[in-house]
């Protein structure tokens, strides 16, 4: 008898359940922008970088691809959106991750993603086109396929207001961002992703970005897109 | 027996008076017609150019063969002014729908073209919404269409019954039935559409005048994006200084913020080559005056729009003669020869 319930208990320990996966549902992104500790305003020259630049942001639209889902810095899922965010206009800062299939039940720890459009997938005319995003491409006398941010604004220069246009694009400069945020998975995948751009981190670490004397328009030059693409790695925070 | 006399006289008068009644209604010239179903329609659909976005048509007012037949017989027809003009009057086919010079000796028009790809409208933005929502303003507000009028012609009267099921036609019908004509004035059989297609080739000249035209040298597509050539929003892009007119204070009228001083919608490109008068105020008569004046002509304001930071930070764009000329022949690319002579968008009368 005793054999038997060693034998049938063992058996229990051995079969071993396999995780739960995501049945249904969708992870919510959240994503809302400050510069340096103040919320981010549009339209209002009042936000100092790192260079001491005063500066405004009047445009801040980008793509976010590719996002993937870390345990204990193993990759656990993969989740192919792209999401096109316009800071103006809300409701685009708050987007669906539904592409969930075989995620794991669980908890994770951080989060990757490209702030642009997945490598290859950065073809002009790749995506859908729409009214809201018509303006995003990148034109192919540039290298084709598609802006990943456009971060636009006026900065006072020396007692008088100026422009600045930092635009990213091309696969040399994918800005693969990520953030360690708790993102909580059930089985009907009501997670929530919670992030924060500061739009100051992209003009610091590794590079500070003067206005003055690093440029206004990164379009097409080579040595300001870099300075842009490492400095994006960490714009976000996770919440 | 009397009194049965008199109840049977009553109902035959009340019955010859029923008679009168209804002979009367039927000697009304504007006869309520009794069907009020409107007839089926025949679903049309709006071309779309190469790499365009689905255009912007609402769920109450989708394309039909008979609606679009129904707004072009009004865009051609005066009736809807008080002063013998028509949408056509302004909008010229053989001229892209444009016509030269300026309307009211105060800006050039607008031309009605690929509008199904738009949501704000004017020069100065102050209309949003769907093509619509501005041929609302155009029927109750620019020509302040005499209803009256509409509704005492007979063939209109019985075109919007059939239709819409209306009895009597407002301003609504005419702005839908307009929308849908103008829904349909696409342009997407230019040399540039063409190449897209790889059904053209560009001579060398509208190769570098392509080149210009999308990179940093001439920086043009920042607000002309592709294909549809206008992002649909409104830039300063450093035309005044001082705005003296009030004319060329754009959506500042319409928003009383500061940051919208000398802001004005990107005009489309198709046809550009077609119009003798550009910017808002027609001030430029000439694609080379144009040109010019991004090259070296911008003022620095405050609000200049960012993108127009390169330009105005580094002394203008920098063209040469040569480069200037190749611009030119690429924008000439965008002339729609099928566009301004087909038919279908003749004047039916």
């Amino acid at each position: 008898m005793l054999i038997c319930l060693t034998i049938a208990f063992a058996g229990c320990r051995k079969k071993e359940v396999p995780p739960a996966t995501v049945v249904s549902g969708k992870i919510t992104v959240n994503i809302d922008y400050v510069a340096g500790n103040r919320p981010l305003i549009l339209d209002t020259v009042t936000f100092t970088n790192k260079t001491g630049n005063i500066y405004s942001v009047t445009t801040l639209h980008y793509y976010l691809s590719g996002f993937r889902f870390y345990k204990n810095n193993e990759l656990q899922h993969y989740c192919s959106k792209i999401a096109y965010v316009d800071a103006r206009i809300p409701g685009t800062s708050h987007f669906e991750l539904t592409e969930l299939s075989g995620m794991k039940v669980g908890t994770y720890d951080s989060v990757s993603f490209y702030i642009g459009i997945e490598p290859a997938l950065n073809t002009t005319n790749s995506l859908p086109a729409s009214l809201e995003n018509i303006g995003m491409g990148w034109p192919d006398a540039m290298g084709g396929g598609y802006h990943f941010l456009k971060l636009e604004g006026h900065w006072n220069d020396g007692g008088t207001v100026s422009g600045y246009a930092m635009h990213l694009g091309t696969n040399n400069y994918q800005v693969k961002a990520g953030v360690a945020c708790k993102v909580v998975v059930d089985k009907v995948a009501n997670g929530q992703l919670n992030m924060t751009m500061n739009i100051n981190e992209w003009y610091t670490n590794p590079y500070d970005y003067n206005f003055s004397t690093d440029g206004l328009f990164s379009m097409g030059v080579a040595t300001l897109m870099q300075k842009l693409t490492e400095n994006g790695a960490d714009v976000f925070r996770g919440k | 027996m009397k009194q049965k006399f008199v109840l049977t006289a009553l109902f035959v008068a009340l019955f010859v008076l029923s008679f009168v009644f209804s002979c009367k209604k039927n000697a009304d010239p504007d006869p309520v017609i009794a069907n009020d179903t409107p007839a089926a329609l025949t679903p049309d659909t709006i071309l779309t150019p190469l790499y365009f976005p689905p255009p912007i048509i609402p769920d109450d007012n989708k394309p039909s063969k008979e609606l679009v037949q129904l707004g072009r017989q009004l865009y051609y027809d005066p009736i809807l002014s008080n002063n013998g003009r028509s949408c056509a009057s302004c909008h010229v086919q053989s001229l892209g729908f444009t016509v030269p010079g300026l309307y009211n000796n105060d800006m050039p028009v607008l031309p009605h073209v690929n509008l199904a790809w738009y949501n704000n409208f004017m020069w100065d933005g102050s209309k949003q919404g769907t093509l619509e929502d501005i041929m609302m303003f155009e029927v109750k507000d620019f020509f302040a269409t005499d209803l009256a009028k509409v509704n005492q012609s007979m063939t209109y009267k019985l075109l919007f019954k059939k239709y819409y099921g209306v009895n009597t036609i407002t301003y609504k019908e005419l702005a839908y039935a307009l929308a849908q004509f103008i829904r349909t004035l696409v342009s997407a059989n230019t040399k540039y559409d063409l190449s897209l297609k790889g059904l053209y080739k560009r001579s060398p000249d509208e190769q570098r005048g392509l080149e210009i035209f999308f990179t940093e040298k001439g920086d043009c597509f920042h607000c002309h994006v592709n294909p549809v050539t206008t992002d649909n929003l409104l830039h300063n892009t450093g035309l005044d200084s001082i705005f003296s007119k009030e004319s060329d204070k754009g959506y500042y009228l319409i928003s009383g913020l500061p940051s919208d001083l000398g802001k004005f919608r990107t005009p489309n490109l198709r046809n550009v080559a077609l119009r003798n008068r550009f910017m808002h105020d027609g001030r430029f008569s000439s694609l080379e005056e144009v040109i010019d004046f991004y090259d070296h002509g911008m003022h620095k304001v405050n609000n200049l729009d960012p993108v127009m930071s390169l330009p105005a930070k580094n002394n203008g764009l920098q063209l040469n003669a040569i480069e200037k000329k190749q611009l030119i022949a690429f924008l000439k690319t965008f002339t729609d020869s099928t566009f301004i002579s087909s038919p279908k968008y003749a004047n039916p009368y």
